[in-house]
This record gives C-alpha cells, sequence and structure tokens, in this order.
C-alpha cells in the first residue's frame, strides 16, 4: 500500500560522478597551472597565490575520487546491478525548466508559471482537465501576489508585452 | 558573560507582529513538508530562503527556525499514520508510535510525539541560549589556525558521518569548497575560474545551488516514481491526555533532550542519530526493555524530544562559531549571510539583537509547536492524502520563482537547473548532498584562515600544530579520516541502518 520513493545508488550512477568530478579536479588544476600560474595569479606568498587553496583542495579531491574508484571497481562485481530509473521524465522537466528560464523574462511571470505548472503536472501523470487548470492558475497567482504584494519583489512582466503596449 | 544582557535585550524584538506571524506560519509550514515523506524540513528551508530574504532579519531568520522546528516534529505524524517517517529524523518515533496507532492508541501517540517535541525543542533552546555566548566568548580568543583546523574538523566530521562512504561524504564537501573558490579573490583580488563571465565575477550564490541540489533534485527523483502515501487512517486528533502524558515524562524528556542538544553541537550527527542514540539510551534506562518497540509512549517521547533538542544543540557551533552541525544548519547560516549578518563569535557583540531575536524566536517556536502541532494534526492527516503529482509542479515553480526573485537574475536559474542536475547524479551514485552546502559554507572561512595563517608564520606549517586548540582539532580531524578511510562494512556497524539516508 506505502511505497517510498527509491533513491539507491547505482554502481553506474556512481562511476559516472567520479568520472565527472576527476574532471572538475583536472579542469581546476588546468586552469591554474596553464592561465593562472603564467598570469602571476598563482605564483608567491600566501597572499598573492590565488590558486594555492584551490589547487590544494583540487589534488585532495581527485586523490579521493581515485581512491572510490578503485574501491567501486572491486565492489562492483559483488553488486546487484542496479535497474535503470526512466530518464525519459526527468529530462522533460529540465526542458520544462530551460523553457520556463528562456521564456520568464519574455512572456513575463504570470504566463511562464503557468506553462510551467501545466507541463509538470502533465510530466507527473495528471491527465484530468479541471484539476490542471485550477493549479495552474491558482498557484502561480498565489504565488506572484505573495512575492509581489508582501515581499515587495518585482517580478518579470514580460518585455514581449511591453513591446506590444509600447 | 556581559553579553548576556543585550542578547536578553533582543529578545524583546520577537514582540514583533511580523516576527510573531513568521513563528506561527513557519511552524505550520514545517509541520507540513515535515509531515509528507519526500519533503522534510530541509526542503521547506530551502525553498523559503529567498522569501526569508526578503525580510527584515530578525523576522526572516525566525520564519525558517520556525520551518526547522516544525519539520522537525512533523515527519512524526507520517511515522506514526503511514509507518514512513516524513524525515529521517522520525524513524526511531515510528519503532513504538506505528504500533501504537495500530493498536487504535493514535491520538496518544501524537500527543506523545506533539509534547515531546516541543518540550524537547524548549530544552534545546535553553541549552543554546545558555552555551552558544559562552563559546562565543571562548571563541574570541581563536586565531586563524584554530578557525582553519575547526574547518577541517567540521567538514571530515561530516563526511565520516555520511551515510555509505565517508569518502563519498568528503569528496562531496570537497567541491563545495572549489565551489566558493569562483569570482574574485579576497586577498589579491585576481579572477579566479569565471571564464569571462561577470555573472561570476561575485561568486556562484548559494541560493541557487541549495535549491537546486535539494529541491530540483528531488522534484527529479520522484518524477515517475511510484511514490504515494495512501493513509490507511483517514481522520485522527491529537490527545489531550497524550499531551499531559507527555508533560508528566519530565526525566524521559530531559535524559533524551540533553542527549539531543549535545549530539546536535557535534558536526554531522544530526537529529536521526541523536534520536536513536536517545531511544536506546531510554530503553537500556527502563525496567521493562521487552515493551520498547511495541508501542512504549517512552519511545516516541526520547525519539521525539531528542530530535527537537538536536536544532537547539546544532544552533550552537553554528551561531558562535560559524561552522554548521550539518546540512540543515548550514544552509539557516547561508541565510544570515543573506540577510547581512556572518555568524561567529564578533555576532554577539556587534548584533546582539539580532542574536537575541534568533534565540527568542527559537524558543517561541517551540511553544508555537505544542499549540499548532495539537489543533493542525487533522489537517495534516487530509494534506497526506494529496497525491504528490500534484504536489511536485509546486514545489518546482516555488524553486523556480524564489531562485529568480532573490537577485532577478536569469543565470541564478541556470545555475539552479545545473545543481539539480548533480543533485539527482550525486543521489543516483549514493553521494550525500549536505556535506556539499557545508563545504560551501565552510570554503571561504578556511581559505581566509588557512592563508592568513601561513601569512602569520611565513609560510610554515608548524603553525597550524604549535596552538593547542588547533592541534587538538586536527587530532580529532585525523580520528575523523580514519573512519573515512575505513572500510564500509566497519563503518555500517557504527551507524544506526534507520538513520542512513541521503538527506
Amino acid at each position: 500500500m506505502t511505497q517510498q520513493v527509491e533513491t539507491g545508488s547505482s554502481p553506474r550512477g556512481e562511476g559516472v560522478v567520479l568520472a565527472a568530478l576527476s574532471l572538475l579536479g583536472v579542469a581546476v588544476l588546468a586552469q591554474i597551472f596553464f592561465v593562472m600560474r603564467p598570469a602571476g595569479q598563482a605564483s608567491g606568498d600566501a597572499f598573492s597565490n590565488s590558486g594555492l587553496f584551490p589547487g590544494l583542495v583540487a589534488a585532495v579531491l581527485l586523490l579521493c575520487v581515485a581512491l572510490r574508484g578503485l574501491a567501486l571497481i572491486k565492489e562492483a562485481g559483488a553488486q546487484d546491478p542496479t535497474e535503470l530509473e526512466a530518464l525519459g521524465p526527468r529530462i522533460a522537466c529540465l526542458a520544462v525548466l530551460a523553457g520556463f528560464t528562456l521564456a520568464l523574462p519574455w512572456l513575463g511571470y504570470i504566463l511562464t508559471a503557468f506553462a510551467l505548472t501545466v507541463a509538470m503536472l502533465w510530466l507527473c501523470g495528471v491527465r484530468r482537465l479541471w484539476p490542471i487548470l485550477a493549479l495552474s492558475t491558482a498557484a502561480p497567482l498565489a504565488i506572484w501576489g505573495v512575492f509581489q504584494h508582501i515581499l515587495n519583489v518585482i517580478l518579470p512582466f514580460g518585455r514581449l508585452w511591453g513591446a506590444l503596449l509600447g | 558573560m556581559n553579553e548576556l544582557v543585550p542578547l536578553l535585550a533582543g529578545f524583546s524584538g520577537v514582540l514583533d507582529i511580523w516576527v510573531l506571524l513568521a513563528i506561527f506560519a513557519g511552524v505550520l509550514i514545517g509541520l507540513v513538508v515535515g509531515a509528507m515523506p519526500g519533503l522534510g524540513p530541509l526542503i521547506g528551508i530551502v525553498l523559503l530562503t529567498p522569501f526569508a530574504a526578503a525580510l527584515q532579519p530578525v523576522t526572516g531568520m525566525t520564519l525558517l527556525i520556525a520551518v526547522y522546528v516544525g519539520g522537525s516534529s512533523g515527519g512524526a505524524v507520517s511515522a506514526i499514520l503511514l509507518r514512513i517517517p516524513g524525515t529521517p529524523l522520525a524513524a526511531a518515533t515510528m519503532l513504538d508510535g506505528a504500533p501504537m496507532a495500530a493498536k487504535g492508541e493514535v491520538g496518544r501517540a501524537l500527543g506523545l510525539a506533539v509534547g515531546a517535541s516541543a518540550l524537547g525543542g524548549l530544552l534545546g533552546g535553553l541549552f543554546l541560549v545558555a552555551l552558544a555566548p559562552l563559546l562565543a566568548e571562548a571563541a574570541l580568543n581563536f586565531g586563524p589556525p584554530e578557525y582553519f583546523a575547526l574547518c577541517v574538523l567540521g567538514l571530515l566530521s561530516i563526511a565520516a558521518v555520511s551515510f555509505g562512504s565517508g569518502v563519498k561524504g568528503l569528496i562531496v564537501g570537497l567541491v563545495g569548497f572549489l565551489l566558493t573558490s569562483v569570482g574574485i579573490d579576497r586577498f589579491s583580488g585576481a579572477e579566479r575560474f569565471t571564464f569571462g563571465m561577470d555573472a561570476l565575477l561575485g561568486g556562484i550564490n548559494l541560493v541557487p545551488i541549495v535549491v537546486g541540489l535539494f529541491a530540483v533534485s528531488e522534484v527529479l527523483v520522484q518524477l515517475g516514481a511510484r511514490a504515494q502515501t495512501n493513509s490507511p487512517i483517514t481522520a485522527a486528533r491529537v490527545s489531550f491526555a497524550g499531551l499531559i502524558e507527555a508533560l508528566g515524562l519530565g526525566r524521559t524528556i530531559l535524559r533524551a533532550g540533553t542527549i539531543g542538544t549535545f549530539m546536535g553541537a557535534l558536526p554531522g550527527v544530526g537529529g536521526a542519530i541523536s534520536s536513536f542514540v536517545a531511544y536506546g539510551v531510554e530503553r537500556t534506562a527502563s525496567r521493562d526493555t521487552d515493551s520498547f518497540g511495541t508501542g512504549n509512549p517512552r519511545g516516541v517521547i526520547a525519539a521525539e524530544s531528542a530530535n527537537n533538542a538536536c536544532c537547539g544543540g546544532t544552533l550552537v557551533p553554528s551561531m558562535a562559531l560559524g561552522i554548521p552541525g550539518d546540512g540543515t544548519s548550514a544552509i539557516l547560516i547561508g541565510a544570515l549571510i543573506l540577510l547581512g549578518y556572518y555568524p561567529g563569535p564578533n555576532l554577539f557583540s556587534d548584533a546582539p539583537d539580532v542574536v537575541g531575536g534568533i534565540f527568542a524566536g527559537y524558543l517561541l517556536a517551540n511553544i508555537a509547536l505544542l499549540a499548532l502541532g495539537a489543533l493542525l494534526v487533522p489537517v495534516l492527516v487530509r494534506i497526506l492524502r494529496v497525491p504528490q503529482s500534484y504536489l511536485l509542479p509546486v514545489v518546482l515553480l516555488l524553486a523556480a520563482t524564489g531562485t529568480y526573485a532573490l537577485q532577478g537574475a536569469v543565470f541564478d536559474l541556470w545555475v539552479m537547473m545545473g545543481f539539480g542536475l548533480l543533485g539527482y547524479g550525486l543521489r543516483r551514485g549514493g553521494f550525500p548532498l549536505p556535506p556539499l552546502v557545508i563545504g560551501a559554507i565552510l570554503g571561504p572561512l578556511c581559505e581566509e584562515n588557512f592563508r592568513r595563517s601561513l601569512l602569520i608564520s611565513g609560510g610554515d606549517l608548524g603553525i597550524f600544530v604549535e596552538r593547542p586548540i588547533s592541534l587538538a582539532a586536527l587530532i580529532l580531524a585525523t580520528g575523523a579520516l580514519a573512519i573515512i578511510v575505513m572500510p564500509t562494512r566497519w563503518r555500517a556497524r557504527l551507524t544506526p541502518s534507520s538513520a542512513k539516508g541521503p538527506k
């Protein structure tokens, strides 16, 4: 009857993360040695050496990633392969967020928030029209009201409407 | 102790109507997000941080702390009714709360949980008021080497108690450290890792990081998951007798609350572990050990008192040293910085009214919890029946709106998305998220004091082991490092199984 959301880890997921973080560590060191040092920003004493602390952190990060990577190689054989999650809804969710971000300055808050809520409700499996319309209208208006009238934070009206209305 | 007088004067600040409203709203929101499995106080605080940033400092911080207090207690509702702890904090509450519900004692169990939460929280608040100024006074004598050593100890301790592999916790914490290197170097004024982007000159804002990491990644995790929480219990209310019963078990509350406070003050331990420890101690102290796990009221009281008292304990090092004890207090520190105040010993002398207001707000939030918890449980039972499919879009909309509203910057939305994706990847890879936020908070403090120490010593690393406090902290940090590199199966024995989780 009840089921908790599965957030268990997978060796493949961990491997991808470790690979990405090792790239991050290498990129930081490369930036320090090939960009900051020639510019004189990563040398000298503790005051002038801007690369000292991030360089140390990146080196320790790479060491830890290597340690964990070795352990993962040992553990991988003993673990059952975890079922890969469906990535479709997650990618669609990020696409919706990207659309919201791109459209927000042009179409304004109310319209983009309405579209985001509709799209997310659809992604979450809601298919009944009235709940979709009700929540997609009420939630953006309520949040807009709180920000605009209680917190005095101005949310974008939309450049497009500004241009159209002169 | 001279600081205590202006601190107490700051207590009068909470009598402002907006502060009182913030307390009630915060506890209410905390109870709701705490009760809903998958959300919890951390996400509640994350989503409300942009709102809090637009308020007066004491009002904003009180709102967030009230969410923390309400959320720490709200998890008990779903733990008792659904056998699913709304938050990992309530996992120990479930052990006796759910059997009580099964025996038809739902109201009594909820009454015990609400009463114990409020009293435990008040006890934690009293310790906070008493201990934080003392620690802050002592910390005024700390120099850069001591601060650097404490930062290293803080990060390593949190990584050591992270679930699964400690190395993973350390990796994530180091990524947090690296994030704080972006922007203009405060010492030399050089640009670091900005890639020519003006938006990165001031560094990466903490709000899009935490909103992306916790809220957006939570939405991504839950999307498509078959998560539904259908409670077999459709109506419940808090029994007044249960509340009175909790008040009568003062010794249990005192014992568990003290454990919760002191464990909360230790970096990385957190409410989940402290509630299991308090539960275990109560069971050991009881003459009737066999009844624990079958619906013993003392089990519910011990677990709930400890996890709410832990909130107060966590705030002690956070406020006095600026070193967070867990992910939630790291976000609270971030919010305080956003509001223009840097936590640490100087805050107690520079802005005692703000510190006093925050402390008083914490105490009042626990009193409000007693009233609201008792009144709102029937509403929470109804809210538990709202399908997650209606909740996720609202969480995402709040996350995006709050992130944008903070600076009116579209760039922050891209950062939020990036960290949402990173958070999702980290969770799928079994990495804990809180060390990243703690790293992002400790990073500037750690770098600044590391470089200052080297400047003082002329580049000699021996400065870190010449001073007793710094040496002691580094010895403890070495112990934490030993736990981190310890094989996973050995570490698993040190951590209560139910206390493990990504949050």
